[in-house]
């Protein structure tokens, strides 16, 4: 069951950051964007973002028209984190300043 | 820390089936998506559905970074914070929706174009003298740092031009921006700037 709500959405990425279970998305290559998949930023660094926001920077919309996945993405401190979660995995699509 | 292996599997979205998939874990090269380099034999997420690489788990990253960081180099300066309002006005005119890293790519677009030709770096080194004069630079006048990561031929057209026109790279940036400013504010030529805008138009 995929977490829904911005406190839920932080918990459950938090949660799989501190696990270092989590993956990132690839459309054609290593996005260069995507900080955290470069190692340009840490997963502990993400959770401070992540944990740092409140729920005015949280925002959640549609993945794609044809599919039933919640796109989630967290604004803080000038950091934009964008992820879904599709049980078992928790995939970041950007992590960027 | 979770460790996936080959033939591991897992779920994600895949964009060429828009759909959910299961994934299965393989080893493959797989390049960064601005072109500067290959991760290779890095573990993948796999469409089993198309093939696809879809996604990379968590503990590919440090070979990410080891692959992006021998293809890439920073270029670091502190110039007259004027030198950066015309870069970013010159980025702006190109393009208004122009992405924050066409900034990084203008530059090295005229760096790597006077890097391959000669009459262009020996009018460099004159540019500097102009650049002085169009923009005086007085005590406490503003500065602002510029630093940007290029792949590494760019570095070495950086370089090769440091040498060749016997100005440290502010020097150099200088030159260069005073020529941006020329070829894409004061008179622009028509063929350049088609190209440009082709170029901010993929620049991610």
């Amino acid at each position: 069951m995929n977490p829904r709500g911005c406190k839920a959405v932080r918990k459950a990425v938090v949660a799989a950051l501190m696990r270092g279970d989590y993956q990132h998305e690839v459309r054609g290559g290593i996005d260069v964007k995507n900080l955290l998949s470069t190692g340009v930023v840490t997963a502990g660094q993400v959770i401070d973002i992540i944990k740092r926001s409140d729920g005015t920077g949280y925002e959640c919309s549609r993945l794609h028209k044809n599919i039933a996945i919640d796109c989630h993405v967290i604004k803080a401190g000038g950091w934009y984190v964008k992820f879904y979660f599709l049980d078992p995995a928790t995939i970041f699509i950007s992590v960027h300043q | 820390m979770k460790i996936f292996q080959e033939g591991d599997q897992s779920k994600a979205v895949c964009s060429h089936c828009a759909s959910a998939v299961t994934t299965t874990f393989q080893r493959r090269d797989v390049p960064f998506n601005d072109g500067s380099a290959v991760a290779k034999s890095i573990l993948v997420g796999v469409c089993d559905e198309c093939g696809d690489t879809v996604s990379i788990p968590a503990q590919s990253t440090p070979a990410i970074s080891k692959a992006r960081k021998a293809a890439t180099a920073s270029i670091e300066a502190n110039l007259p914070a004027i030198y950066l309002d015309v870069l970013d006005y010159a980025v702006h005119t190109i393009d208004h929706r122009a992405s924050s890293d066409f900034r990084r790519v203008l530059l090295s677009y005229f760096l790597h174009r006077a890097a391959g030709n000669a009459q262009l770096a020996g009018k460099l080194k004159a540019m500097h003298g102009k650049a002085l004069l169009r923009f005086p630079e007085h005590r406490g006048i503003a500065r602002r740092r510029l630093s940007m990561k290029v792949p590494a031929r760019i570095n070495e057209d950086l370089q090769s031009l440091t040498r060749r026109t016997e100005l440290n790279t502010t020097e150099l940036l200088k030159s260069v921006v005073f020529g941006i400013q020329d070829d894409v504010l004061n008179a622009p030529k028509a063929k350049l700037i088609e190209e440009l805008q082709v170029l901010a138009a993929i620049s991610i």
